[in-house]
């Protein structure tokens, strides 16, 4: 009975978060709305679902959009390995153990959250061009792989919290600095990881900029990439088709949110609260 | 190794001791090493690069000398004012929605009673960023097109006097950029002060309810309060973010129309795309780079004052 009480008096405070929720979902409620319409359709009712669902919208986008997943898989796969692997090795090194030159070096790492990889556009561009870089995957994977701080700074808060026991007496037992991090840093880290790993691949699955200056080759450009370009592009597509694009842009993360729901939230907040 | 210990066998001991332990820590520059290369070549390189080539005129012929040339233009270009005023609007009224609309969401979220109530409504305003930011742009777009969704929601109620072209009108345009993705709730900024709300301990709220503080009451004198730190947080990171995004203005307008909706960002990134102006372009990084520097700075500072002060 107090039950039934205490929801009734929540009823006005779930309605105004409600209120908040209707045009914070309009945007994808359109989306989804508008890529289910052909020509005539659209044109009768631009903006609430109609019938029946016309698929071949996504037909259409997918022709243009069906490369990219591979390009992103295999720019976002190999940059946030490279990231995962050298920023954890980083942060283990710093974060456990003093050694001569330690604090410059964490300084050294940590300076380049001041700088913005959009500031450095120009002279970044004029190096992929002179590495001969322009227009192949690499000219993306490389800077990805080289923004690490981030990931530094949530790995190294990681390490400096574990208790110093297990590292002393690992190091009795005669274990290499290597070995604790195989076998002690890499095994209590993992949470953490799929958590920036996951923030990662969601950072870099948004960058549009980076990607619109060095891939101008159509076979290669990201989703986010192809998708502005699909939809702003020369042969400007039916409403229906640009917004099927849409959603197959989001499809992944979609997918990636419903595996790993705690994760995702976890690893937003980290690398928001970090970044 | 070995021949330069006992080379180095008449040197003071410390030396010797020195060697040693470099040779023992060696491991761990290994460790470092790959990081710091990286940083080196995609981070540092390019960033004393730019400020070097802002001092000079580039085409394909080489580099000229042009000393403070880029800045002179920069400063006294019109055009360019009014890019930085653009950009001054959209970052200060993202700081005004970062302060207000995701801490009020984040409040009323906490105080729903049932945790897995909670737990939904944190789902609900979270799901919208597995759209990327690109897709929801170009909703927007769609959305402020003259044949588009708020015209059409206008007819709908009756207001269709108020219909226009909403990022064709140079008086409207900057205002529906910072309209879009109203009501600015769904992402990370409103996880970042519901963390903050979950940190607050419960024997203050509680005692708070005791005392029979009205749930305003405990917002503005509790919770407000304490989350001080998200939100400066969350106001560097709104800076920052405009200071080095313009995928907005550039997949909404262009920068149009004429220039009325420019930001620096993007004429830099036209300075290498269209106009081959480098050295111009990287003169537009580094007064971003100083902003950047600036803003950090303060947060820095203001950091310490408040850790001094408690």
């Amino acid at each position: 009975m107090s039950r039934l009480n205490r929801l009734r008096r929540e009823i006005p405070l779930q309605l105004v978060l409600l209120i908040f929720a209707v045009p914070t979902f309009f945007p994808v409620f359109v989306m989804l709305s508008i890529s289910g319409k052909d020509f005539f359709q659209y044109g009768q009712q631009p903006l609430l679902p109609t019938l029946p669902f016309n698929f071949s919208n996504y037909e259409v986008a997918w022709a243009s959009m069906s490369s990219t997943y591979f390009n992103n898989t295999v720019i976002i796969g190999t940059s946030v390995a490279v990231i995962l692997i050298f920023a954890s090795l980083t942060s283990f090194a710093l974060a456990r153990f003093s050694f001569p030159g330690r604090k410059v070096l964490f300084y050294f790492v940590l300076a380049v959250l001041a700088i913005p990889p959009t500031v450095i556009l120009v002279p970044l561009f004029m190096l992929i061009v002179n590495m001969g870089l322009l227009n192949t995957r690499w000219a993306v994977i490389l800077p990805y792989a080289a923004s690490q701080s981030f990931a530094i700074l949530v790995f190294y808060t990681f390490f400096s919290t574990l208790s110093k026991e297990i590292f002393e007496s690992a190091q009795i037992d005669g274990a290499g600095f290597f070995q604790m991090y195989i076998h002690l840093g890499l095994p209590l880290a993992r949470p953490i990881m799929s958590s920036i790993g996951v923030f990662l691949i969601w950072i870099q699955w948004n960058d549009y900029i980076w990607p619109s200056l060095v891939l101008s080759n159509p076979e290669l450009q990201t989703v986010a990439l192809k998708l502005v370009v699909f939809y702003l592009g020369r042969g400007i597509p039916e409403p229906g088709q640009g917004m099927a694009a849409s959603v197959i842009s989001s499809i992944p993360l979609v997918i990636l949110f419903l595996v790993s729901m705690r994760t995702f939230i976890a690893g937003l907040t980290a690398g928001a609260v970090k970044g | 190794m070995a021949s330069q210990v006992t080379f180095s066998a008449s040197a003071p001991r410390r030396y010797r001791i020195n060697l040693e332990r470099l040779r023992h820590f060696a491991p761990l520059y290994l460790m470092v090493l790959p990081t710091v290369v990286m940083l080196l070549i995609f981070f540092y390189y390019p960033a004393i690069n730019g400020f070097l080539t802002s001092f000079h005129y580039v085409d394909v012929r080489g580099w000229r000398w042009v000393g403070l040339d880029n800045y002179e233009r920069l400063f006294s270009d019109a055009r360019l004012g009014q890019s930085f005023k653009n950009l001054f609007f959209l970052a200060g009224f993202n700081v005004l929605v970062v302060t207000t609309m995701p801490l009020i969401v984040a409040a009323l979220i906490f105080r729903v009673k049932s945790t897995v109530a909670q737990f939904w409504w944190r789902i609900v305003f979270v799901i919208p960023i597995v759209v990327p930011a690109v897709a929801i742009i170009l909703v927007w777009r769609w959305m402020y097109a003259a044949d588009g969704g708020l015209n059409i929601l206008l007819n709908l109620i009756g207001l269709g006097d108020l219909t226009r072209s909403w990022l064709g009108d140079r008086d409207v345009v900057m205002w529906a950029l910072a309209f879009t993705n109203f009501p600015w709730v769904a992402g990370i900024n409103f996880l970042i002060y519901y963390a903050g709300l979950q940190e607050i301990s419960s024997e203050i709220l509680d005692a708070a309810v005791v005392d029979g503080a009205t749930s305003f009451r405990r917002f503005r004198s509790i919770e407000l309060p304490l989350l001080r730190p998200q939100m400066r947080l969350l106001v560097l990171l709104t800076l920052i973010y405009w200071m080095r995004s313009f995928e907005l203005p550039m997949i909404m307008t262009n920068g149009g129309p004429g220039y009325a909706s420019m930001v620096p960002g993007l004429r830099m990134f036209y300075a290498i795309n269209r106009d081959f102006d480098l050295g111009y372009g990287s003169a537009i990084g580094t007064i971003l780079f100083l902003i950047v520097l600036v803003i950090t700075l303060v947060q820095i500072r203001l950091t310490r004052t408040r850790d001094d002060v408690v």
